[in-house]
């Protein structure tokens, strides 16, 4: 995690998935040229950023949940029957002042990276095509990601960060195509697939290497 | 007509039964008041007996032929018992005397004349068994053939070369008119001539198309050419051969073992089952159904519950798309998987929603997709450029209310309960007392029945018939469902004219009934951009897809001839992205709608190709071909190293049976160049028929179906 002379985990999240969210891909792929910038200073040793993908596959409501008296209640009224009880959760720490939040009782790791320091949530992310709020959304006036409620769709998007439906690579190998010049000489692709070939992964000019685990 | 055309034949032969032994005409009997010999005139036949009898008893006899005691081989003999035995060639000529002279007092004789005729002869083969319309040559064989003997045909007397007496070789021209089974018969000439036995052989309408068209076919209609199917599409043809596919009786899939769990041994049967079935359109038709309406066993894990499922869309293959839907919706492995199975009417003061996901699923993947389309499967777009959503969400939750109710089937003896245990044969069961009967607002398109609206108060049937009849008549399914099925048949990029072509027949087979599936698969195979492929002049380079792994091996131990127990395959077809029953969600192995990288080209099976699994493809190959898959799995070789000391025309079979005749100059040479390059020894024959299957089975071109 330590930031060497180059570019951080963190810089390069913030270059390509997030601005594509904020921004839709113009813009995310003009930031990610900024990376050469960043990165014109050689980085020493091995960096990797390792991405794990749900497909959906997390109830994220039922992962992270408010553990403060008027959070809770609000989060039971809405979770009814499916809502955890405010007892079972794993408390986390959180910074003095802010909104205490607890973990589902099955995560007592994460709960113990958490307070160590290791574990960064981001919360409120999804797809999107351009900043939306709540009223522009429920009166339809304004374009929101093709297909919204199909999960397939919306897998596929979460990869592709091309909310139009049309995407055919994703942000972490067109990553990848901004990046694999200032490896150059390699005889690996930069990205490696443990997941069979995840669209998330596919560039424009390069591809990933995929294998299979075991 | 061709069977009554031999009456006369029997007829004649029955004539000269009755007449054996009987004077011929003119014929003036001798003096009866000395000895004479029964039969005094007799005709017996080449290699057959006559017993001649005195007019006088209790005396001994010496019997001649033609004035030689004994007679001789020539003449034929006779014992001291009178009795004759003729020879089996006839003499020159062929009347003789059978004489008997008193053996005490020689001067008494009396004789009887002869006539010898030729044999019966028999019929015990014909080969070809099949002759061509036009010209064609047929060796028969059996026995007591004559020199001067001919073959009928159909009634029809062809030029006959007499090779023995238990071979003939004759040559004709069949009719178009005679394609069936004709009636061979041997004729043998006079003196005496008759016919033998009938036998079949069949006429078949000629090579109707190259053997390269035909296993161009056989790629689309089954898990793989054969050389036999190749041979029997080229008489038969196309259209012909499809009509006999879709009569072949289904194949059932064995039930699973008392006790059995787990899908491993289903998992085999279906490696049994796909290769060996002969019905194998239905089986391909129901493979890509299986990978249209999706379960996957990493939910759907009941043996019992998998193989219904299998066995439910192989039955239904040939129906229609709307019975497809209700006994897919109906299934409890299909409510298992998308937890249609107890759902129940919800508690909506507790915050309880239907389940959603076999309402959402069975519109965005089995029946209409999540955009309205064109008739030819373009996206339906609004003046500002964009997809028009089929559905919202709150069509979703209207058909999730529609879908409740329904519970696992009872099992024998079981008493019938809100939400039974899982129970895996039969169809679900409806329980009206948990099916919401609220109003319910499904698809709005123009036609719809009702306006869409579920009237309160239905039954749980009745709204799920509703249900299922809104979703059917929707116009987005005829080109949504016959793109998904060219994709799995044909190609993964068809024309939109050519969607519009199936669709339309998808809409209305001609007799007005919409979904037939017959219409519509006849209609994806014998569409002009199907067929073009078959005429390297018209082909088109981006036509075709991507064997998927499933198919890539099946097609590989078909063509060789590989007796499999299925054991090994399932496991397999996972390092290559596709283990069979297990598709990792209700998206299938591969997406429909997946763009190859690089490309504008839809490419779905290239979704599970990956540098892993494109090295286990070759991995596998090499293992088929050189070493072993399993002991389960035995192929036999030796028939291509026997033609390997012919490179060429070694290659020639192999491009025909793996590649349709494609395979391009470039790659003939380099294999040519890689066979001669294998070393000499015992074994060479065969290690030149391996390398150049294993360098064709690994090739793109042949991974790639065109």
């Amino acid at each position: 995690m330590a930031r060497g002379n180059g570019i951080s985990r963190r810089d390069l999240l913030r270059a390509s998935c997030c601005t594509a969210a904020s921004f839709g891909m113009t813009a995310a792929l003009g930031r990610l040229n900024m990376i050469h910038a960043l990165a014109a200073e050689p980085s020493s040793g091995y960096q990797a950023l390792v991405c794990i993908f749900l497909f959906g596959g997390n109830d994220s409501n039922n992962l992270i949940v408010p553990n403060d008296t008027a959070g809770h209640q609000n989060y039971g009224t809405i979770r009814q029957n499916l809502a955890l009880t405010q007892g079972s959760l794993l408390p986390i720490v959180v910074k003095t002042g802010k909104v205490p939040y607890g973990l589902h009782p099955q995560l007592p790791g994460l709960q113990g990276i958490f307070n160590s320091g290791q574990v960064a949530v981001v919360a409120n992310v999804g797809t999107l095509s351009q900043p939306l709020t709540q009223s522009q959304y429920q009166q339809g006036t304004d374009p929101i990601p093709v297909n919204m409620f199909s999960h397939s769709d919306q897998q596929g998007q979460w990869q592709t960060a091309q909310f139009d439906g049309t995407g055919s690579t994703g942000w972490a190998g067109r990553t990848a195509d901004v990046l694999q010049p200032m490896n150059s000489g390699a005889q690996y692709p930069p990205i490696t697939s443990v997941a069979g070939g995840a669209i998330i992964c596919a560039g424009a000019q390069t591809q990933p290497y995929a294998l299979i685990p075991g | 007509m061709r069977r009554w055309s031999f009456a006369p034949v029997v007829l004649s032969l029955a004539m000269m039964s009755a007449s054996c032994a009987l004077a011929p005409p003119g014929f003036t009997p001798p003096d009866s008041q000395t000895l004479t010999i029964s039969p005094a005139f007799a005709s017996v036949r080449a290699g057959s007996t006559q017993t001649f009898t005195p007019s006088m008893t209790g005396k001994s006899w010496t019997w001649s032929v033609n004035g030689i005691a004994g007679g001789n081989a020539t003449l034929g003999t006779i014992d001291a018992n009178g009795n004759y035995s003729a020879p089996a060639l006839l003499p020159t000529p062929n009347t003789i005397t059978i004489e008997a002279a008193e053996a005490a007092k020689p001067s008494v004789t009396a004789s009887s004349a002869v006539r010898l005729l030729n044999p019966i002869p028999a019929v015990t083969g014909i080969s070809p068994p099949q002759a061509n319309v036009g010209t064609f040559t047929l060796t028969i064989t059996g026995s007591e053939f004559v020199n001067g003997a001919t073959v009928s045909f159909g009634g029809t007397t062809l030029t006959t070369t007499f090779v023995s007496s238990a071979q003939l070789t004759a040559s004709g021209t069949a009719t178009s008119a005679q394609v069936g089974a004709v009636a061979v018969e041997v004729v043998n000439p006079d003196p005496g001539s008759i016919g033998s036995n009938n036998m079949n052989a069949e006429v078949v309408g000629g090579i109707a198309v190259a053997a390269n068209i035909a296993d161009r076919f056989l790629e689309q209609t089954t898990f793989g050419p054969t050389p036999a199917l190749i041979t029997q599409v080229q008489y038969s043809g196309l259209q012909v051969f499809l009509t006999a596919l879709f009569a072949l009786p289904i194949t059932k899939y064995p039930p699973p073992a008392q006790g059995e769990t787990g899908l491993g041994a289903v998992q085999q049967r279906f490696f049994v089952q796909n290769p060996t079935a002969r019905d194998q359109l239905r089986q391909r038709v129901a493979f890509a159904l299986s990978q249209i309406f999706v379960i996957g066993g990493n939910k759907v894990t009941d043996p019992t519950g998998y193989t219904n499922y299998l066995q439910l869309l192989a039955n239904d293959s040939f129906t229609n798309y709307r019975t497809i839907m209700q006994d897919v919706t109906l299934s409890p492995a299909m409510g298992d998987w998308l937890d249609m199975v107890n759902n129940g009417k919800p508690n909506v003061s507790k915050g309880d929603h239907a389940n959603e996901n076999y309402a959402r699923e069975f519109m965005q993947l089995f029946t209409i997709g999540t955009s309205e389309l064109n008739p030819d499967g373009s996206y339906l777009l609004d003046s500002g450029g964009n997809q028009i959503p089929t559905y919202t969400q709150s069509t979703v939750e209207a058909f999730a209310l529609a879908y409740t109710g329904w519970t696992y089937p009872l099992a024998p003896g079981a008493t019938q309960q809100t939400y039974n245990p899982p129970y895996w044969t039969g169809s679900m069961v409806a329980v009206d007392s948990n099916h919401d009967t609220t109003a319910k607002q499904l698809l709005i398109y123009p036609g719809a029945s009702g306006g869409g609206l579920l009237a309160a108060g239905q039954s749980a049937t009745q709204d799920l018939q509703r249900a299922l009849d809104n979703v059917f008549n929707h116009p987005n399914v005829g080109p949504f469902v016959s793109n998904e099925l060219i994709q799995h048949l044909v190609t993964s990029n068809p024309s939109p004219p050519y969607v519009q072509r199936v669709a339309s027949v998808f809409d209305n087979n001609g007799s007005g009934v919409r979904g037939d599936m017959k219409a519509v698969i006849t209609a994806i195979l014998m569409d002009p951009e199907a067929r073009r492929g078959d005429d390297p002049a018209t082909a088109v380079g981006t036509d075709g897809h991507l064997q998927e792994p499933i198919l890539y091996m099946t097609g590989l131990l078909r063509a060789f001839g590989a007796t499999s127990d299925g054991s090994n395959l399932a496991y397999d077809g996972s390092g290559m992205g596709q283990e069979a029953l297990y598709s990792p969600s209700v998206f299938n192995f591969y997406s429909p709608r997946y763009v190859i990288p690089g490309s504008t080209m839809y490419g779905p099976e290239f979704q599970i190709l990956t540098t892993a699994t494109s090295l286990n493809r070759v991995n596998w190959v090499n293992s088929f071909v050189f070493g072993s898959i399993g002991s389960g799995t035995t192929v036999d070789f030796s028939s291509y190293a026997t033609q390997a000391s012919n490179p060429s025309a070694l290659l020639g079979s192999l491009n025909t049976l793996m590649l349709h005749g494609s395979m391009s100059s470039d790659m003939q040479s380099a294999i040519l160049t890689a066979m001669q390059a294998v070393p000499a020894g015992s074994k060479q024959d065969m290690q030149q028929a391996q390398a150049a299957i294993y360098l064709i089975g690994t090739s793109s071109q042949y991974r790639v179906q065109h």
